[in-house]
């Protein structure tokens, strides 16, 4: 008798295991895909106070993906827009006259209209980060001098859909750094840090020459997206723009620097040693093949002195003037100038901040803090103003290991 | 007085009279005057009545009529000299009339002689059986090719022959009150662990069954959990395989009748060792065994895991895919979990009526199912690319381990359920729930994860990263008696 109790209450508590586990686990509700609205990049301005979402979602009857005919194939997107006094409202508003219900989890890049970037970004982001759906690691965006809208609906050539030429664009930032590919989880990174001013990645609308014939006689021109640059923000407001060179300068100063390439004149003092023949006034282009930049700070006599510490190692990509490279005294030469070019960037970009914006984009603030924690405790309120102030010193180090596959510029060589 | 069935222990004792006619009567009232049987009377040179009882088609006809009825008509002077006239070598005499039961069957000749009462039992059987051939179930490129056959003497010297050693003991039950099937246990002495083998014979004398017709019958009735799906008791048709087994310590249950040789105890990893893994290089094996533990993974899990993933996880699917994945399920009318269904129960139909269908209108099966199911499906709409390829690789995956298909294929629809209700988290808990049972799992006292549960380092080396045999010094400590050598050491010689 006693075991059969002791079975019984060991069933009962069994069943009742599982029948919480079932009921009070949140994997209710499963939603096939054939139900689902994929977006896959969302756009957010505001007009009239209202806002507006654009959201790009997948058309899944465009056809199963046959390879072949692909010239006549229907559109594989389409532009879903809402509209309402909030951003999910606006978004669930799509509801009233759209088919699906969108689904939000494959987001690639959200972009943000000027007027939403002027006015404040984190209060249209707060959904991204309180709803379930939306994944932090999308690319935020601001749309440079434009609606969100006007730049979503521009296809790339072989992209599948526009927020695919977007996404991808952005991610071959590491073959030029001149853009900034920023998630939004990392937005808030920076936004969370104590004295640091969030720079976001843009995006513009340009025009492009159509080179295939037979469409030039319908288009004469084609939009093209360029994300060249950056947006800087004042905690969460725009407050303006950093060019694609200042952008170069910017990555280099928070080692964001995956790869690009830096071009400079030719030194001339190349021309007055022997291993020089051809002409001058020519450029050399070293490409970055790894980069990292150490920051420090020191405080001597209450003055807060930044130095900044890069080490590139690079590859010879072009030289257009007759020059040996094969001399390592050249080679030499060619590393200081290359440095200096990196120091020229990074100053103008500093210089920008510090006058210009007159706040601290780089994080500078939090080195003040760990090294000087006593010393931040009374300056973190008027760091904007301090840091506009500080001095700073960059120093490069150029490493260039590869000169390619030929030694003498053909300019240089002797004719057989 | 002589009750169906025989058992030696209780039988009743019916001597045997000097008079033949009343032996004859005997013996067909035992045999129920079944139509087989033959008694055949005749007189020897000494003008003694004789008769010879013998089952029609079990004894070699040639050997009775030349070496035993021959010798004795021509030859035998006196009832005492039939052991120095017969050309017999395995005589043995009764007393007991009942007990002519047994030799009849397995084949004997027993001649009964007119004024003693003793009946003599010549060894002469002989049948047909069939020949040693590959098993078509375990074929290796590498290694021994031959197989067990239905006939237990065989299998028995196929046994032998690799294990030359005095031993290796056989040692003989009869099971099953109405088919008195033979059974043999095979193990070398002082290798095999004692505990377990008690434990066998233990359970192999509460066996009641009264029929035996495979070792599977066997296998049900000593199985340490007859109600788990994963079956602890290993079985091959090869001899080199068991021979492997004996040789750790394992013991062998040779079923009359059945090509299907059993092991105890069984561990895991017996299922991903294939004999062909100790005849190549070890790197080899490793990456085969790697293969053979991810397919039983996949063949258990994946469709349950699309199906969570399509129903419940669509943020996990990486975008591009699930773009594609959406565009060809786009008109399909079932959910995942339907689709899903549907794939696995055409699987298995295809499955079994591959097995059962004659051989001659097989193609036909094949054109339809790979055909008419697979890609016409799709093209319906019923279902998925995905979801089609997806089931194929379970099926393909599923055959790499034939040992445990029953499991994998219940498992399978097990976790398919669970995702598609609860998601991951439910794959998750069935997961959780089959390590937990395979864990607690033993097979005759063995923990049935050994060597990774319990942990055995030396077990290790013949686990998933194989070490060289070399290197494989020990046998496994579960299994054996001593932890002897296995190389450089003759415990198991004297």
């Amino acid at each position: 008798m006693i075991t059969v109790a002791k079975n019984k209450g060991n069933l009962i508590m069994t069943i009742y295991l599982l029948a919480i586990s079932i009921i009070l686990s949140s994997c209710t509700g499963g939603r096939e895909i054939q139900e689902l609205g994929i977006v896959t990049s969302i756009g957010m301005d505001i007009e009239d106070d209202n806002v507006i979402v654009t959201c790009e979602v997948i058309n899944t009857t465009s056809g199963n993906t046959q390879s072949g005919s692909s010239t006549h194939s229907p559109k594989e997107v389409v532009f879903i827009q809402g509209e309402g006094t909030t951003v999910f409202e606006a978004i669930r508003g799509t509801t009233l006259n759209f088919d699906r219900k969108l689904f939000f989890s494959h987001i690639n890049t959200i972009i943000l209209g000027e007027e939403i970037a002027k006015k404040g970004i984190a209060e249209f982001l707060d959904l991204v980060l309180r709803d379930n759906e939306p994944r932090e690691n999308m690319y935020i965006l601001v749309a440079k001098g434009g609606k969100a809208y006007d730049v979503m609906g521009i296809k790339g050539d072989l992209s599948q859909s526009a927020g695919n030429y977007l996404h991808d664009i952005l991610e071959d930032s590491r073959y030029n750094g001149k853009s900034l590919n920023i998630t939004v989880a990392e937005y808030y990174r920076y936004y969370y840090e104590v004295s640091n001013e969030p720079v976001i990645g843009i995006v513009q609308k340009r025009e492009k020459r159509v080179i295939d014939e037979e469409r030039k006689k319908n288009e004469p021109t084609k939009s093209i997206l360029d994300v060249g640059g950056g947006a800087v923000t004042k905690r969460d407001t725009l407050i303006g723009y950093f060019t694609p060179n200042e952008m170069f300068g910017y990555n280099f100063i928070v080692d964001h620097i995956k790869g690009g390439l830096i071009v400079f004149n030719t030194p001339k003092e190349l021309s007055d040693n022997k291993p020089i023949i051809g002409s001058e006034g020519k450029f050399t282009v070293v490409e970055i093949l790894k980069s990292k930049t150490k920051k420090n700070v020191t405080i001597t006599d209450g003055k807060i002195h930044l130095n900044i510490n890069i080490k590139v190692r690079g590859a010879l990509a072009e030289e257009n003037k007759a020059i040996d490279i094969s001399n390592m005294e050249v080679i030499d030469v060619l590393e200081r100038a290359s440095s200096e070019e990196v120091q020229k960037l990074i100053s103008k970009t500093l210089d920008k901040g510090q006058k210009e914006f007159q706040q601290d984009n780089f994080s500078i603030g939090e080195l003040v803090h760990h090294k000087y924690p006593e010393v931040w405790g009374k300056i973190s309120k008027d760091w904007n103003n301090i840091f506009s102030e500080i001095t700073y010193n960059v120093d490069v180090e150029t490493e260039i290991v590869k000169t390619g596959i030929i030694n003498v510029p053909s300019n240089l060589r002797k004719r057989r | 007085m002589v009750q169906d069935g025989y058992n030696p222990k209780k039988g009743v004792i019916i001597m045997i009279s000097e008079n033949i006619e009343e032996n004859k009567q005997k013996i067909q009232r035992i045999f129920n005057n079944t139509s087989d049987l033959i008694l055949y009377e005749f007189d020897t040179l000494s003008n003694d009545k004789a008769m010879v009882v013998y089952i029609n088609g079990l004894v070699d006809k040639k050997a009775l009529d030349e070496d035993l009825i021959r010798p004795l008509i021509r030859d035998l002077v006196s009832t005492e000299d039939i052991f120095s006239t017969v050309f017999i070598s395995n005589i043995k005499n009764i007393y007991d009339i009942s007990e002519v039961l047994q030799p009849l069957t397995d084949g004997n000749v027993v001649l009964f002689m007119d004024g003693i009462t003793l009946g003599y039992i010549f060894d002469i059987n002989k049948w047909q059986t069939r020949g040693i051939e590959e098993p078509g179930n375990e074929r290796v490129v590498r290694g021994p090719k031959e197989g067990f056959i239905e006939d237990i003497i065989v299998n028995k010297t196929l046994i032998r022959r690799k294990i030359r050693n005095n031993n290796l003991v056989f040692e003989d039950y009869i099971l099953g009150s109405q088919t008195n099937t033979k059974i043999s246990l095979a193990y070398i002495e002082g290798i095999a662990k004692e505990e377990i083998l008690d434990e066998l014979k233990k359970r192999i004398k509460n066996i009641t069954l009264d029929s035996i017709l495979d070792s599977g019958y066997i296998e049900n009735c000593i199985e340490d959990a007859p109600k788990s799906m994963i079956c602890t008791i290993g079985h091959t048709e090869k001899p080199d395989v068991v021979v492997g087994k004996i040789l750790e310590g394992r013991i062998a249950i040779i079923c009359d009748g059945s090509p299907d040789v059993l092991t105890i105890p069984k561990v895991f990893i017996e299922n991903l060792q294939m004999s062909e893994d100790y005849y190549s290089r070890p790197q080899y094996t490793t990456f085969l065994r790697l293969l053979r533990i991810s397919s039983l993974f996949i063949s258990i899990v994946l469709p349950g895991f699309l199906v969570a993933l399509e129903t419940f996880h669509q943020e996990m699917i990486p975008t591009k895919l699930l773009m594609s994945i959406a565009k060809n399920v786009e008109g399909v009318p079932f959910t995942s979990l339907m689709e899903a269904l549907l794939m696995i129960l055409f699987l298995e139909m295809i499955k079994e009526s591959g097995l059962r269908i004659p051989s001659n209108i097989g193609t036909a099966v094949t054109v339809v199912s790979g055909l008419v199911l697979g890609q016409t499906a799709v093209q319906a709409g019923l279902v998925g690319p995905i979801m089609v390829i997806v089931i194929a690789t379970t099926g393909i995956a599923e055959f790499i381990i034939p040992e445990q298909m029953e499991m994998i294929v219940i498992y399978r629809l097990v976790i398919l359920f669970l995702g598609g209700f609860l998601g991951l988290y439910g794959i998750v808990c069935g997961m959780a729930i089959i390590i937990v049972h395979l864990i607690s799992l033993r097979s005759f006292g063995v923990p049935y994860m050994y060597p990774i549960a319990p942990y055995d380092k030396e077990g290790m080396k013949d686990f998933i990263f194989m070490r060289p045999m070399k290197e494989m010094n020990y046998r496994p400590s579960v299994l054996s008696n001593t932890k002897a050598k296995r190389r450089n050491d003759n415990s198991g010689k004297e």
